[in-house]
């Protein structure tokens, strides 16, 4: 893995044109894209496309990036346009896509099944709420963090999340 | 029920993620290092001048250290303040202090070096792939350095990928040392290179810039033919009076390949040649937000309007915009698709065969996994390199695609059979089933009459198996060829200059490209004399019909995909106004405004369409009355005044004699207050090709 010192670095160099640098850069994020673009999206192939859009893009804009914010907060918020937009053209967002299901560890205790209606629960909900849920509890980021990507005020992180709750338990009730 | 943070957490945690197939993840990583690679070197060729620096500094290095090994061993930074510091002392010094300066070559590099020194041994830092300075280029000595640099990225990229090729799989090095000495040596090796080889490429390198990425490949003489780019001459069409000849009838055309093809020469610095201007390819390349028709069973509607026009008083356009039914994605046909791909020796050329590759790798990415494709190539002969297979094994074709080399004539002809002869051998009726033909259109054995071909394509026509012509290239590229058969064989052309266009044509525009959803559209149009004295139709030269062509179900004409956008314009000479530009005849009797009942009207449109699986068409049809007139230019819907400032282009660009008054500025002026949303910049890039265009007119 790469440390953040040498990941800055590594961003400089290929801010600056180095291409080897930038092929690290690339290589060393492609699977929070893929994983993301996987989570918003729900198909392999959709993470694996998004996944190449996102970096078609990083290296024609990379330019831009104006260390503003942090470079995974960047590559964030073009991962979640991209899946927005990728989502839109196969209009599949309204359906349930997830191919695989919950497969869990067996030493849970607790419901299995409940966490698979969640997912899809949470699938359903409208593409803001979503894309809010997948980054505040699938990628863990902070309120402030989601905000920046999401392009949005923290305290509307924080009100979608109270509404997506709210869905979340009619959906599953 | 409670739902707690930690709950969710947990959800998408035990979400088992499949890992991403290995080959999709180094296609993504290839592409996007591939075309950053491409856009460093045209930011590169912004930034003029430190060419022959970089020349004479290679030259230093191999004149003073013939030897690469001593070189390699002198850490990289102080080679080029080494160099530096040479440059200096031949200019300034002599050659006991030159030694002094090599001593003290680290403060020469941060004190006493010109400006123009230190921007050149930056510059070349930029080049190398392992420089590790932030940089910024300042020297300025303008040459032709474009296709030197590019000769130089092909190196750098295979390099690159023979070093990384293994490396991305696993987790990504630190910054070793073995990696950047490679790179170092190769820049050493290089250097002497382009010193020795200096000559030889500064010939010929007067064809510059290219517009957005095109893909260098590793090649050390490429093809290069200039001048032999063919087209169709253009006859303009004339003014028509009413009273003579009150019906005007014509094809559309949905082809956009004139418009970049003419980018390609702006981006050149020259203005296209008349005859490769179709001004409506020029309009038609934009799309345009026309109201949607709202079912399908009628694939569109049209949209009209009536209004001043900007380049003359005495007259007004007349509009007329169609826009198609766009299939919704579930209800989209499987695709079965060939490709037929021209690898004789004239594609080797680095806008050529390298961009033809990965353009289809953007189209295969972008097909659906029950789509299937086969590949067929044709040079001196053709063959078969890939039986139809479906997309779900992307791997295979996307092998079948890297394999492939130029060299060779162009048996284009037997190609287009073989080509036939697969999708009919796969063919589906429920599915698209398309031939996509890419060539620089330079058939030279077998079928290389214009004529015989088009017969051959015309046979076909009724097999439903609909054609793409892609071109790509300059030099010797046959536009006329390219039309010949994309008219004659329920097809549409698109000219490839970049990867940008690629991406335009073959992943955003897809759907209209390879989905038709109505053939044979013909267009025609009765003017009201009453209203209108004279009319010329902009455009549309290559695609006039008789007037009893319209309702003749046999004669061809041109293909809607779906969501493509249609536009024709009109000049029209009011009967009102001025007297136009061909005199009241003596003898004949002026018609009587008075007298005709529907006065109000404008003229009548009808438009005659065929579904695609369909051998008879359908007519629509619909007044153009006073009603869709607008009095003020400023009034007209914004899509209709950008579609005016494109046509006034083309008319500029050709030089026609009915624009006065009106030139590039007005242009700008026009398409700067309508650019819309313009989501995709392409009506920002027009803005800049005008005034290139401007600037090169000016020269």
């Amino acid at each position: 893995m790469i440390d953040s010192q040498t990941h800055a670095n590594i961003l400089k160099r290929a801010l600056a044109g180095d291409v080897q640098a930038f092929e690290k850069l690339v290589s060393h994020h492609y699977d929070m894209v893929y994983r993301c673009g996987y989570r918003l999206c729900g198909h392999r192939e959709d993470g694996e496309d998004v996944a190449q859009e996102v970096f078609i893009k990083v290296a024609d804009k990379l330019h831009l990036f104006n260390n503003k914010s942090s470079f995974s907060t960047w590559l964030y918020r073009i991962a979640v346009n991209t899946a927005r937009d990728y989502l839109r053209k196969k209009s599949r967002a309204a359906e349930v896509p997830y191919e695989n299901g919950v497969h869990g560890a067996q030493d849970i205790t607790d419901n299995p099944g409940r966490y698979d209606a969640l997912l899809k629960a949470v699938d359903k909900l409208s593409p803001k709420l979503r894309e809010t849920v997948v980054l505040v509890y699938g990628e863990e980021l902070g309120h402030k963090e989601a905000a920046e990507i999401l392009g949005c005020a923290e305290t509307t992180i924080s009100w979608r999340i109270f509404k997506a709750k709210r869905k979340l338990r009619d959906l599953l009730s | 029920m409670k739902l707690s943070d930690n709950e969710l957490k947990k959800a998408f945690k035990r979400r088992e993620i499949p890992p991403p197939d290995k080959q999709r993840r180094d296609d993504a990583l290839r592409l996007a290092t591939e075309l950053f690679v491409q856009k460093k070197a045209m930011e590169k060729k912004k930034s003029k001048g430190f060419d022959f620096f970089r020349r004479l500094m290679g030259k230093v290095i191999h004149l003073l250290i013939p030897s690469k090994g001593d070189l390699v061993m002198i850490p990289k930074r102080y080679q080029y303040i080494l160099v530096a510091g040479i440059l200096l002392g031949v200019g300034y010094f002599t050659v006991p202090n030159l030694l002094m300066y090599q001593e003290q070559g680290k403060q020469a590099d941060l004190e006493v070096r010109p400006e123009q020194e230190i921007g050149s041994v930056d510059s070349v830092d930029r080049d190398v792939p392992s420089s590790s300075d932030q940089v910024t280029t300042r020297a300025n000595k303008p040459q032709a350095e474009a296709p030197l640099l590019q000769e130089q990225v092909a190196r750098v990229v295979e390099q690159r990928s023979r070093i990384t090729g293994d490396k991305l799989a696993s987790p990504p090095p630190a910054p070793g040392k073995s990696v950047s000495q490679n790179v170092t040596m190769s820049v050493a090796k290089r250097m002497s290179e382009v010193s020795g080889g200096m000559a030889r490429t500064r010939n010929g390198s007067e064809k510059g810039g290219m517009h957005g990425f095109v893909t260098p490949e590793p090649t050390e003489h490429y093809y290069k033919d200039e001048g032999r780019d063919q087209f169709e001459k253009i006859e303009r069409n004339k003014i028509k009076l009413v009273s003579e000849e009150p019906v005007s009838t014509f094809s559309i055309d949905v082809d956009t390949a004139s418009y970049s093809f003419m980018r390609r020469q702006l981006n050149n610095g020259v203005l296209p040649q008349k005859n490769a201007i179709r001004v409506e390819e020029l309009i038609n390349y934009f799309d345009y937000d026309y109201p949607l028709p709202d079912d399908k069973s009628r694939p569109f509607k049209p949209s009209v309007a009536v209004y001043p026009s900007p380049w003359s008083k005495n007259t007004k356009l007349l509009h007329i915009g169609i826009k198609g039914y766009d299939i919704a994605p579930t209800e989209k046909p499987r695709s079965n698709l060939v490709f037929l791909l021209d690898v004789s020796g004239s594609m080797n050329s680095p806008d050529k065969l390298p961009l033809l590759k990965n353009s289809f790798r953007l189209l295969v990415n972008s097909l659906s996994p029950e789509d299937t494709v086969a590949i067929a190539v044709y040079a001196g002969a053709a063959g078969t390199i890939l039986e139809p297979t479906v997309v779900k094994e992307k791997a295979k074709i996307l092998t079948a695609l890297d394999k492939l080399n130029a060299g060779g004539s162009t048996a284009g002809g037997e190609g287009i059979k073989l080509a036939y002869s697969l999708a009919k051998a796969n063919f589906s009726k429920e599915a698209v089933n398309r031939v996509i033909l890419a060539t620089d259109g330079d058939f030279n054995v077998g079928i290389t009459n214009r004529e015989e071909l088009k017969s051959y394509i015309e046979r076909q026509r009724d097999s439903g198996i609909f054609l793409s012509v892609l071109g790509f290239g300059q030099g010797n590229y046959n536009d006329a060829l390219m039309q010949t058969l994309a008219q004659n064989g329920n097809g549409n052309a698109a000219y490839i200059d970049s990867l940008s266009e690629a991406r335009k044509v073959l992943v955003e525009e897809a759907s209209s490209t390879l989905f038709t959803i109505a053939k044979d559209v013909k267009i025609q149009i009765e003017f009201n004399p009453a209203m209108v004295k004279e009319y010329r139709l902009i455009g549309y030269e290559t695609r006039l019909l008789n007037r009893e062509d319209f309702n003749n179900d046999q004669v061809d004409a041109g293909e809607v995909g779906s969501g493509n956008s249609v536009t024709a314009i009109y000049e029209i000479t009011p009967t009102s106004g001025e007297p136009g530009l061909i005199d009241n005849l003596r003898y004949a009797e002026t018609p009587d405004t008075k007298k005709v009942t529907k006065s109000a009207e404008y003229a009548f449109l009808k438009i005659r369409y065929k579904l695609p699986d369909s051998d008879t068409s359908t007519l629509i049809a619909t007044p153009i009355d006073q009603d869709s007139e607008f009095k003020e230019f400023a009034a007209v819907p914004v899509e209709m005044r950008f579609a005016t400032a494109v046509a006034g282009f083309g008319q500029v660009l050709r030089a026609d004699p009915f624009i006065q008054n009106f030139g590039y500025e007005q242009i700008i002026d026009i398409s700067k207050q309508v650019k819309g949303s313009d989501e995709f910049g392409y009506r920002a890039e027009f803005i800049n090709l005008v005034r290139l265009a401007q600037s090169a007119t000016d020269m």
